[in-house]
C-alpha cells in the first residue's frame, strides 16, 4: 500500500536516518523524502515521506517512530489516480459539462474532476476537463461514455493520447 | 519489365521522371530495364508496343496538359490496357472512396489477367481490400501499395517485413499533411479558415479540401493499415471519423495553456479504427508540426517505434512506387 506521512524529527545530526531506518527494517520501499528545514516547529524539522509498505505493518512503524521520539503529524494511504485530459467543443456550458461528468460518475469511479470553460466564440465554447479515475479499467469505459454523450449533444470530443 | 501507368498527374509524372533520372540504378536493382507500355490520363493516352518515350510523354503533358496525341474518346483504361502487353500496372488515378471509381476496375482487371499491381490510389484498397488480395493470390499476382499510406514514409512494408517478428499492438499517426499544416499554423494563432487559405496557396491543400479536412483521407489510410497490418476485414464505413473543421482558435489556445497541441490522429489496432483530433503533449512524437507524416507503432517486444517522413509529393510518392517495383522484381526473380 502506498502511504504518505508527515513527521517531525529533532534538528540534530542522525535524526533523519534514525527516522528512516525502521522503514528499511520493515521492508518498506521509500518512494520519496522531502526534508524541509524551512518548516521548523519547536526545534523539529518537517519531513514528508512517501513509501510502499505492507498495511499490516503501519501500526508497528508508528510505534517505532514514537519510541524514537519522532512526532507523527499525519499518515494516510495514497490513492493512485489515472488521469484523463480531454476537450469538448460546441454549445457546452460549465453546467452541462458537470451534468455529463455526474452521469459518468454513475458508471465509473471518478475521484476528481476539473472543468474550465471558455466562451469567447459564440455558440462554440470550449471545455477543458481533467478527471482522475480510481481504476485503469474505467479509462475505456469513461472514454466511451463521454464519446457517446458528445455525439448526443452534438459536441466535438477531443481526447488525449495514452502516455 | 514493362509497366502500364494509369493516371498522369503529379504522382504519375513524378514516377516517370524518377525512372528517367535513376535509369541505371533501377536497371541494376530490377535486373532489367523498366519501360512503359502505355500511359493514360483523363482525356488522352499514349501507348506503344515497343516503348513509350518518357521525354515525349512528359514534354506533351508540360506543354499541352495531355500525355498523348490519342484521345480516349469513350475508351476506358481497361480498353487501352487490353491492347498493351505489360507486366505491372501502376495505378495513380484519383481516389474515390464512394465506389472505388475507375481505379478499382483497373486493378481488378489487371489482377484477373495476371498482372502485378502497384497502387497509390487509396479508394480501391479502402473499399475492397480483402477481395483484391484474394484476387491477387488466386492469380499468382503481387499487389503492393506502400505509397498509399504516408507517401515516402515507410509504414506498410516496415510493419509487414521489418517488424514481422513482433506483434504490433497499435498504430497512431499523423497521416494527412494538409490537416497537420493547418493545425500547426493555428498553433501560431491563425484561425482555421486563414490557415487553410494559406495551405491552398502553398499547394498543401486542394481547392476543395473537404476530403482532407473532414478526415476522410486519413480514414482511408487507417482502413488500409487495419487490413494489411492487422489482418482485419474492414472498409471505409467502419471508421469513426471526425475531422478538424470544428477546431477553434480558442480550443488551440486552451490546449497551449496546458502545454498541448491538437493534431488529427488516425488510430488503428485490433479493436480501434478511429480518426479524430486529439490533445497531444508538446514534445510527444505525435506533436509534430508542418506537413510531415508520422506514425507511432506500439509493439510487444520492440516497444514504441516512431517513423516520420514526407507524406505526399511528386518525387516522394514516386520513391514509394519504385521501392514496390524493386520488391516485385526481387520476388519474381527468387520465385
Amino acid at each position: 500500500m502506498l502511504v504518505n506521512a508527515d513527521i517531525y524529527v529533532k534538528d540534530v545530526p542522525g535524526q533523519l536516518v534514525s527516522a528512516l531506518e525502521p522503514m528499511t527494517m520493515l521492508n518498506a520501499n521509500i518512494i520519496g523524502v522531502v526534508h524541509s528545514r524551512e518548516q521548523m516547529v519547536s526545534g523539529r524539522i518537517a519531513v514528508n515521506i512517501t513509501f510502499d509498505v505492507d498495511p499490516d505493518l503501519i501500526g508497528k512503524l508508528k510505534d517505532i517512530w514514537i519510541s524514537r521520539d519522532v512526532i507523527v503529524a499525519k499518515i494516510g494511504s495514497v490513492i493512485k489516480l489515472h488521469y484523463l485530459v480531454f476537450m469538448v467543443i460546441g454549445g457546452v456550458t460549465a453546467d452541462s459539462m458537470q451534468e455529463i461528468l455526474d452521469k459518468a460518475a454513475e458508471v465509473t469511479e471518478v475521484e476528481s474532476s476539473d472543468i474550465r470553460v471558455s466562451t469567447k466564440s459564440s455558440g462554440r465554447n470550449t471545455a477543458m476537463v481533467t478527471v482522475g479515475l480510481k481504476s485503469p479499467e474505467d479509462l475505456d469505459k469513461f472514454d466511451n461514455f463521454i464519446s457517446e454523450a458528445c455525439k448526443t449533444g452534438g459536441y466535438t470530443y477531443i481526447k488525449g493520447v495514452e502516455q | 519489365m514493362k509497366v502500364f501507368l494509369s493516371g498522369f498527374g503529379n504522382v504519375g509524372q513524378g514516377f516517370m521522371e524518377t525512372t528517367v533520372i535513376k535509369k541505371d540504378l533501377i536497371t541494376k536493382l530490377v535486373g532489367e530495364e523498366v519501360t512503359f507500355a502505355g500511359v493514360v490520363d483523363s482525356t488522352t493516352y499514349y501507348a506503344d508496343p515497343r516503348e513509350v518515350c518518357s521525354f515525349c510523354a512528359l514534354g506533351n503533358k508540360a506543354s499541352t496538359g495531355k500525355v498523348g496525341h490519342s484521345a480516349r474518346g469513350g475508351k476506358s483504361v481497361i480498353d487501352i490496357m487490353s491492347e498493351c502487353e505489360f507486366d505491372v500496372l501502376i495505378e495513380t488515378g484519383p481516389t474515390n472512396v464512394d465506389d472505388g471509381g475507375e481505379g478499382l476496375a483497373n486493378i481488378r482487371w489487371a489482377l484477373e489477367h495476371g498482372k502485378d499491381v502497384i497502387t497509390v490510389n487509396k479508394g480501391p484498397l479502402a473499399l475492397d481490400f480483402a477481395n483484391l488480395r484474394k484476387l491477387a493470390e488466386e492469380h499468382g499476382c503481387i499487389l503492393r501499395y506502400e505509397g498509399s499510406v504516408g507517401g515516402a514514409m515507410p509504414i506498410i512494408n516496415l510493419c509487414n517485413d521489418s517488424l514481422a517478428g513482433v506483434r504490433i499492438k497499435s498504430i497512431q499517426g499523423i497521416f494527412n499533411g494538409t490537416c497537420n499544416y493547418v493545425l500547426s499554423r493555428m498553433d501560431s494563432g491563425l484561425p482555421l479558415e486563414q490557415a487553410l487559405k494559406e495551405a491552398q496557396q502553398l499547394g498543401y491543400a486542394e481547392t476543395d479540401p473537404t476530403y482532407d479536412i473532414e478526415g476522410y483521407d486519413t480514414a482511408s489510410k487507417v482502413v488500409i493499415l487495419a487490413n494489411s497490418v492487422f489482418g482485419r476485414d474492414v472498409t471505409f464505413k467502419d471508421v469513426s471519423v471526425c475531422g478538424i473543421s470544428s477546431v477553434t482558435e480558442e480550443a488551440v489556445a486552451m490546449a497551449a495553456e496546458e502545454n498541448m497541441v491538437i493534431r488529427l490522429i488516425g488510430e488503428v489496432s485490433n479493436t480501434k479504427l478511429e480518426v479524430s483530433p486529439r490533445l497531444i503533449p508538446k514534445g510527444h512524437p505525435l506533436s509534430l508540426s508542418g506537413t510531415l507524416n508520422t506514425a507511432l507503432i506500439e509493439t510487444d517486444f520492440s516497444g514504441p517505434i516512431t517513423v516520420t517522413g514526407r507524406g505526399a509529393g511528386r518525387k516522394e510518392t514516386a520513391s514509394a512506387i519504385l521501392s514496390d517495383l524493386i520488391a516485385i522484381a526481387r520476388q519474381r526473380k527468387s520465385a
